[in-house]
């Protein structure tokens, strides 16, 4: 093996350490040949080395991995080639180049060459942050605006209802990066649309028809609820519950009896028992609209038939007529079929052999057992719109009176605008705002609605929509107070700044570490950090690809919704266990826990937790679980419908795990072909093999793939196996080979050895981690020049074994988050 | 049976499985065969039918079994679901038997049932009955297992009846209990019935010869004959013991007589089904709604239709009500075993088989019943008077009377006879 180790893991670091890298290694160079050569000219240095080692494959003739040596600009001023220079530096210093079949360069040749790069690189640092605009605009996300609305005037507003704002576009899983949240005419239509909305939500000009209504299960039950005086007659009303079994929906159960009613947020109550049957799954509630396209509520049950559960949620529902319907979402016989009907005959208890029609499906055994997941429910209470004192509060200052003077107008319309665009504002930012009042007035419009259109376009203005960095006509690098202020809060919070933050950005003192450090224990310290801890996983983790290619229903029947949204959450619960926890990163990649719901817990094989929320529950390694890498959402989101993908996998861990993105394939590769029906079965590693001995692809594969090879133990929706299903072909299903050899040379037998070596250097996953928590922070791209602050980062919390808690805090503490 | 299995061995294991055993022996479950020695025999003449729901009233014989003050007492009864009827000799439907037929049977107590019928107020129930309290010592033995007319009940036990006499203008006819093999009296039957008995003959009265209708004047002493006793028992003089409706003189009549019945059940149970006990069910783990369903099939299934059930032969379960009344639905299953079980309990046939069904329903339980129907061409539905529903949310109900005693809050002591 090459003396190469530390420097692979080297090589995301910063140029300005790879001297001391290099000294390190057999590329000792002697100083005074260090000065000649940085002082040299690339005819001198770099041609003879390039023309010698390495244009025979990345010359004219050949351009392996996409790559042309001889013809790439000799440029360190521009962002993208600078970036591919550093790649080569890596390269040559890892020793990966030149390959080990070729003629070796000596380590004085290979050294000059990389510090001759590197000090161009650095020289072009200035240049490259010199061509960066004055100012940057970062558009809020739909869901920054959301909580910001909430947050500000106390008014839910769903930003992804149908017909709301737009997805937001992501750049590797990111949703909040300014150069990908573009503006466009529509969005600007719907921003005006929710503004108007939304004020006059906070600001009703008169008071919503309040709904408090009782849905009890007969109402429910829509076969039987014509019968409720005779059944009154007989005094069994209260006692009536309605079953639902596997797939069983019914559509009655809408908060308003089938009024119009307000918009805003609703309290919705449900009593309801979830029985299960053994070893199987655990009874799902869904309360879904089919007009809203949303799921309004689900939960998992389990609660005995005589203990019913009472569960709460609240929702944001727009104004209108929306049928909401309940449904035992778990899957089940079908029930086209008469006897997965509702019948005539209405549940009291299972136990009462009346309570079901003989012609109906049998629910309970022989021994009154269920033998399906089954949901008995009571009563659904609605309740709204929901106006708490602490929504009242925020509103107060900000609406006049309506015989108000000038003065006072003037006086709200200004408090309403610093609230909104997070920052003092000047009378001459106002002014125009007022000018609508005063024109609005003059054309005889009442105040309450002349001051409404002029608190539309504050809150359609820019001023709101985008978070600005930098000032005109200035080249600044520092944010000010305030930009610094809002760069925290939708870090932390995804929401505009506190009073206290404010407060902390009006005294001035918040850039300095003291002020900056308690503002962030005292943000992490906040419910609202909850906020953080889903969507940061979710954006890094690329967790949005879960469900990207449904899973073939043939080949993974057991595949559902519930199934995939609980994947989604084992991983955020589980970071959200982490942030609470405060535990080291390498847990990410490796622990003996999980964050399980008794779906996963099914999923997984392993004993379901007692309730029906997400527990921690302590693994063995038979079990085959612990960290993210062998969570099913991560092992779903890189394979398709039908088979597990290896290199989609490899190319998830270099990216979101070693912070490395793979250069993309070249164009035209073939696709792996399906198992010919008249041979021996081969695994999709073995198909590989055959797809490697292309020397086009050997270089990028023979990285990539080992990171994705390690998790073949694990199929398209992440259950453990320990042979690979190959549908056609000859012979058994060939047996799993998950083992493989990292590019420093560390062989893994599987999944958990993997794991194992990558927590053993914890430094390279940690580093990737805080670029990912700079790219989610700073709202854009991390580029070489923010490697040397990563690297510091990295560095302080080495001592406290990278604690989760304390990396947040070392990097917003960091230069680089103070910086532009 | 052909097609029959026979698995001894397993057989005693099967036959407890389902022997669930009521506190007193003289209690009759719908869900379980009864015992076979605590049952009852009395007769007498049928009077009212409610087909329907399986339950009638008969008018008991004057044998002494009840005092003369209880006499005519109407007695009302319910058929066990897995009941077996006999009528000519070979097995009947309820709706077969005509008003009037005078029957044997075998009764037992009766609890309230898990599906109890709540009778309809018709304005003419047990609370405007001028004595409505009054029960005979055998009131309470209202469930039958079986019921069969006098020709039925004489030909399976062997016997006849030998013509000894005539009275004038053949008025009457002396007959005498003899065994049908060599025509020798049966003296000591102790089954309660007489051995000599004379019954009243009219123009109404039916001689049945070979496979034709004759007259009185074929009617000859010394003849053995099968016959039946109809409607008119208190008709007669009082030396007389009733009125002969029917009479069969001859062997080819009697087989005449049986077959037809036979032909005609058999029709009859193709189109609306037998009735099945569920012995046990068990779920398919991993399959979905299937399951299987192992059902007794009672006595007096014709071997006809027994033959039909074998292995890998579908058939409908109809889940029903005790008196067999369905809901309109049902499950399709195939047969997997026909097994047989020895000496198997009062009303079992002894026959088991095993079901496997793509949907279990909620009526497939352990001691539920169930009609099973061999699947047949040209039926083009179900007798709407069959399906159950509530009176007052379904007007149409064709329930017409009230049967039975008004329910009582568990079951009282048998009265003793009043004191002459």
């Amino acid at each position: 093996m090459k003396n190469t180790l530390r420097l692979s893991y080297d090589c995301f670091n910063p140029i300005s350490n790879l001297i001391s890298v290099m000294l390190t290694t057999r590329l000792l160079l002697p100083i005074f040949t260090l000065s000649w050569v940085i002082a040299g000219n690339a005819a001198d240095v770099l041609e003879p080395y390039f023309k010698e080692h390495c244009l025979r494959c990345h010359g004219e003739k050949k351009q392996k991995g996409d790559l042309r040596l001889d013809t790439m600009v000799r440029d360190f001023t521009g962002g993208s080639e600078t970036e591919r220079w550093f790649e080569v530096i890596t390269r040559i210093g890892s020793g990966e180049m030149p390959p080990e079949d070729e003629p070796q360069p000596t380590a004085e040749a290979s050294g000059q060459v990389i510090d001759w790069l590197s000090a161009r690189i650095k020289e072009g640092e200035s240049a490259r942050m010199a061509k960066r605009a004055p100012v940057a605009h970062y558009r809020l996300s739909r869901e920054e605006y959301s909580f910001t609305i909430s947050d500000f005037l106390g008014v839910q507003y769903d930003t992804r209802a149908p017909g709301a704002f737009s997805e937001d576009p992501g750049w590797q899983g990111f949703e909040r990066l300014g150069s990908e949240l573009s503006l466009a005419p529509s969005h600007v239509e719907k921003y005006l649309k929710a503004a108007a909305e939304i004020i006059d939500l906070a600001f009703p000009d008169k008071k919503p028809f309040q709904v408090k209504s009782h849905v009890d299960a007969l109402y429910m039950d829509w076969q039987n609820a014509g019968k409720r005086k005779e059944l009154d007659a007989i005094g069994i009303t209260p006692k009536i519950r309605t079953l639902f079994w596997p797939g069983h929906i019914l559509s009655n159960v809408r908060p308003d009896g089938g009024y119009r009613q307000a918009a805003g947020r609703y309290r919705g109550r449900i009593q309801l028992s979830g029985l299960t049957h053994a070893g199987g799954r655990t009874p799902h509630v869904t309360l879904y609209s089919k007009e809203l396209d949303r799921m309004i509520f689900e939960a998992d049950v389990l609660a005995p038939e005589d203990k019913p559960a009472v569960l709460e949620f609240e929702v944001f529902l727009p104004a209108g007529r929306w049928d909401v319907a309940i449904s035992n979402a778990v899957p089940g016989p079908s029930n086209l079929g008469h006897a997965g009907r509702p019948g005539g005959a209405v549940l009291t208890t299972l136990k009462d052999p009346k309570s079901r029609e003989p012609w109906q499906r049998k629910m309970t055994d022989d021994e009154g057992k269920p033998l399906y997941p089954l949901l008995i429910v009571d009563w659904i209470d609605w309740e709204g719109p929901l106006e708490s004192p602490e929504d009242l509060q925020k509103r107060e200052g900000l609406f006049p009176e309506d015989n108000a003077d000038s003065n006072a107008v003037l006086a709200c319309l200004t408090r309403f605008a610093e609230g909104a665009w997070r920052r003092p504002v000047t009378p001459e930012e106002v002014r125009p705002y007022i000018g609508i009042v005063e024109r609005e007035q003059a054309a005889k419009t009442p105040l309450r609605a002349a001051y409404k259109t002029a608190l539309l376009g504050v809150l359609a203005s820019k001023n709101f929509t985008y978070l600005t960095e930098g000032s005109p006509g200035e080249k600044r690098m520092l944010l000010n107070d305030w930009e610094l202020a809002s760069r925290l809060s939708y870090f932390l919070w995804s929401s505009a700044p506190d009073e206290k933050l404010r407060a902390a950005a009006a005294g001035g003192a918040l850039r300095t570490s003291e002020v900056l450090r308690a503002e962030v224990v005292r943000m992490l310290a906040d419910a609202k950090t909850a906020r953080f801890a889903e969507a940061f996983p979710r954006q890094w983790l690329q967790l949005k690809r879960v469900g990207e290619f449904p899973p073939d229903e043939k080949l993974y029947p057991d595949y559902e919704a519930w199934l995939e949204h609980s994947m989604v959450l084992e991983t955020t619960s589980y970071f959200a266990e982490m942030f609470r926890q405060n535990l080291p990163l390498r847990e990410f990649i490796d622990s003996n826990w999980t964050m399980l719901n008794p779906r996963m817990a099914l999923h997984y094989g392993i004993t379901a937790p007692d309730s029906a929320d997400f527990q921690r529950v302590v693994l063995s390694p038979e079990q085959h679980r612990g960290g993210l890498l062998t969570q099913a959402s991560i092992l779903s989101l890189s394979s398709d419908g039908t088979r597990h993908r290896p290199v989609h996998r490899g190319i998830w861990v270099s990216q979101a795990i070693l912070g490395k993105t793979p250069p993309p394939p070249p164009p035209n590769v073939s696709a792996i072909q399906p198992n010919p029906v008249n041979e021996p079965k081969a695994t999709i590693r073995q198909k590989l093999a055959a797809h490697k001995a292309n020397p086009n692809c050997t270089a990028c594969h023979a990285k990539i793939d080992p990171l994705g090879l390690a998790f073949d133990h694990y199929d398209a929706i992440g259950r453990w196996r320990t042979e690979e299903v190959v549908p056609t072909g000859k012979g058994n299903n060939p047996p799993v080979d998950a083992s493989g050899t990292l590019s420093d040379g560390r062989h893994f037998a599987d999944s958990a050895e993997f794991k194992k070596l990558l927590a053993a250097k914890p430094e390279p996953f940690a580093h990737a981690f805080v670029s990912k928590l700079a790219v989610y922070g700073l709202r854009r791209a991390v580029t070489l020049d923010d490697e040397a602050a990563i690297k510091a980062i990295v560095e302080k919390c080495k001592s406290s074994d990278y604690a989760l808690r304390d990396v947040i805090e070392a990097f917003v503490l960091s230069d680089l988050f103070r910086k532009r | 049976m052909r097609v029959l299995s026979f698995l001894a061995a397993i057989s005693s294991l099967i036959a407890s499985a389902y022997a669930a055993e009521p506190a007193d022996p003289r209690i009759a479950l719908d869900s379980a065969f009864p015992d076979a020695k605590s049952g009852k025999p009395f007769a007498g003449e049928l009077i009212l039918v409610e087909h329907v729901t399986r339950r009638g009233i008969l008018r008991l014989d004057r044998d002494g079994t009840i005092n003369k003050y209880f006499w005519d007492l109407p007695h009302h009864f319910q058929m066990l679901p897995y009941a077996a009827i006999n009528l000519h000799g070979a097995p009947a439907s309820f709706e077969d038997l005509p008003i009037g037929t005078h029957l044997h049977g075998v009764f037992y107590l009766g609890p309230e049932g898990d599906f109890q019928i709540k009778p309809p107020d018709t304005g003419y129930d047990a609370s405007k009955m001028a004595n409505p309290d009054l029960r005979s010592i055998v009131t309470q033995y209202s469930r039958v297992l079986t019921l069969d007319d006098d020709f039925s009940y004489y030909q399976k036990r062997g016997e006849g009846w030998k013509i000894t006499a005539f009275g004038p203008d053949k008025s009457n006819v002396t007959v005498e209990r003899v065994a049908l093999a060599d025509g020798s009296a049966v003296k000591d039957a102790n089954d309660g019935n007489k051995s000599v008995q004379v019954l009243h003959l009219d123009r109404g009265t039916r001689i049945w010869k070979g496979r034709e209708i004759a007259a009185l004047e074929d009617l000859e002493v010394g003849q053995i004959v099968q016959l039946n006793f109809t409607w008119a028992m208190l008709y007669a003089s009082m030396k007389e013991d009733g009125l002969c409706r029917d009479i069969w003189i001859d062997a080819a009549s009697r087989e005449t007589a049986i077959e037809q019945q036979r032909q005609i059940y058999i029709a009859q149970q193709k189109r609306l089904g037998f009735p099945g006990i569920i012995l046990k069910t068990e779920p398919i783990p991993g399959q979905g709604a299937s399951g299987h369903i192992t059902v007794a099939l009672p006595a007096g299934i014709d071997a006809e239709l027994m033959d039909a059930i074998k292995p890998k032969t579908g058939l409908d379960l109809w889940p029903v009500e005790p008196n067999l009344r369905h809901w309109g639905s049902y499950g399709s299953g195939g047969v997997e075993e026909v097994t047989r079980i020895e000496n198997p309990p009062a009303g079992h046939s002894g026959v088991q088989i095993k079901l496997r069904f793509y949907e279990m329903l909620e009526g497939f339980r352990a001691g539920r019943t169930v009609r099973m129907m061999i699947r047949v061409p040209n039926v083009k539905g179900r007798p709407s008077e069959d399906y159950p529903r509530e009176l007052s949310l379904y007007p149409n109900d064709t329930r017409i009377f009230h049967v039975g005693p008004a329910p009582v809050a568990g079951r009282e002591k048998e009265p003793e006879e009043p004191k002459k």
